[in-house]
């Protein structure tokens, strides 16, 4: 995404001052005066000293701004993972065995918050301006806006896994059936109880089930005509509803390839390599401890960037429970939804299953290895992090590979 | 004197009550208009004195701007980005 011009970052449009006459306006953030919000010297008379002491984004400090007004949406943010962060250091956790935040790891805290803490997201960053991660500037001349755009917003974040899957950005494959450019956008599944969070609710992982979840693809898509989804084909009686007794997520058949990433994060320790596009069938490691998930045998698995010396520039030379905490491949939900995908596509006359049975898209052994080899560095010569990791790497996905 | 519109203290948007980290109460941004105009007269009319509260026409009167902001905003280290997600 370019980066804003400078004088656009900062240009105050018209509209969001001629709120002070809008009675009727739903944003009446343009009422209050600039340094209530922003500080800054009020008395001066130039640039320089009118910029002294100023809050760029003051929404940084939300219990003295949007709290004001908007206390419901403070308290649940606390808990959003936007904001709070939780998953990270919760995966550092399950795999390190401590808590990045407990006594005696403050290094690691700074470390976190100087790379990782980047892409934490505050009020303002979603509803008026570009996320800091991007370059920021302001998106609408000012104006709040309820519902964050997809595109400088949204997909500025989430742009190379999710927003180029969704776009069809990729060559050969299509957008998401649900992509409908400046319409459908990333709040008709995603509504703001899921991304504010619930502060009675505090969540460490996005698919942890509870009432901020967002929806399901059968809230939408439960029946037609009257006939109800696991009753619309064979397909569905077989693999949604179970007839065969195997189940699998509506991922496993509709969703298309998919980036999975290799660099990774943490001044380029760990895994190191381009992303690659691939679609794998795992099974459902989650299936005994994720409400949401646990009516799945098998899953669409995604390769995530981590690595037993991942953090090792911050001082962490391993992660003693990788192979025993998380897989390295986990369950995703791809955002390039097609009806007719590679595994939904049959010739007439063909096995309904030719298409999905007996093919590669299931995550064995040996992809553990492709994949992990697939890190070749051009530079240096050698793969991501060492060829005898591939055991542990091996274990920690025990519970995904299929054989 | 800095003076503040009276009239408009009690428009919604925007809640009395809270406080910046300063403790400033939160008070709405003034606006030029033709009541403003008529206040400004019957006010000098009157013998005060009128002195523009700069943080509330300073930072309007530039970051509406356009071609000012071209000539003065910093230059940006911004790099182009496609996210991280």
């Amino acid at each position: 995404m370019v980066p804003l011009e400078p004088w656009k970052r900062v240009y105050i449009n018209d509209d969001f001052l001629s709120i002070n006459d809008d009675f009727l306006s739903e944003d009446k953030h343009g009422n209050i005066e600039c340094n209530w919000c922003h500080e800054g010297n009020e008395n001066a008379t130039n640039k320089l000293d009118a910029h002294e002491g100023l809050i760029t984004f003051p929404s940084e400090y939300p219990e003295y701004t949007c709290k004001g007004c908007h206390e419901e949406e403070h308290a649940n943010n606390k808990t959003s993972l936007h904001n709070s962060q939780e998953g990270y250091f919760e995966r550092f956790k399950i795999r390190a065995g401590y808590d990045m935040r407990d006594d005696g790891h403050a290094h690691l805290l700074q470390e976190f918050k100087d790379e990782c803490g980047v892409c934490h997201t505050s009020c303002g960053q979603c509803h008026v301006s570009r996320p800091i991660t991007v370059g920021s500037g302001l998106n609408w001349g000012h104006e709040f806006r309820r519902t964050p755009d997809l595109t400088t917003n949204c997909t500025a974040c989430h742009g190379s896994r999710v927003g180029e899957e969704y776009t069809g950005a990729h060559e050969g494959l299509q957008p998401d059936v649900h992509y409908v450019p400046n319409a459908k956008r990333c709040e008709f599944c995603h509504k703001a109880s899921e991304l504010h969070g619930n502060a009675e609710n505090d969540r460490t992982y996005r698919y942890d089930e509870n009432k901020t979840t967002g929806i399901g693809c059968e809230q939408c898509h439960y029946k037609k005509d009257d006939i109800l989804v696991e009753e619309i084909n064979g397909y569905h009686s077989q693999h949604w509803k179970g007839d065969s007794g195997v189940t699998l997520t509506c991922q496993v058949c509709h969703s298309q390839p998919y980036k999975n990433c290799n660099g990774c994060h943490v001044a380029g320790s760990g895994i190191t390599g381009s992303s690659y596009l691939t679609f794998e069938i795992g099974k459902n490691y989650l299936k005994s401890t994720n409400d949401r998930y646990k009516n799945y045998d098998y899953i669409t698995v995604r390769h995530i960037p981590i690595a037993p010396n991942t953090f090792e520039p911050w001082g962490v030379d391993d992660l003693p429970d990788f192979e025993n905490s998380e897989p390295t491949w986990k369950l995703t939900t791809p955002h390039n939804i097609k009806l007719w995908t590679p595994q939904t596509t049959v010739e007439e006359g063909q096995s309904c299953g030719i298409s999905c049975h007996d093919t590669s898209y299931y995550l064995t052994d040996e992809d553990i290895e492709l994949y992990e080899n697939a890190n070749y560095n051009e530079t240096t010569g050698e793969t991501g992090y060492g060829y005898d990791d591939i055991s542990r790497e091996r274990k920690a996905n025990k519970n995904v590979i299929i054989n | 004197m800095f003076w503040h519109t009276p009239c408009i203290t009690t428009r919604k948007g925007y809640n009395p009550y809270s406080e910046n980290r300063n403790g400033k109460k939160m008070r709405p941004l003034q606006k030029n208009n033709l009541y403003l105009l008529f206040m400004i007269i019957a006010l000098v009319s009157t013998g005060c004195e009128i002195v523009v509260d700069p943080a509330e026409t300073g930072c309007v009167s530039c970051h509406t701007d356009k071609e000012l902001l071209k000539e003065i905003a910093d230059p940006i280290e911004a790099e182009e980005g496609t996210g991280e997600g």
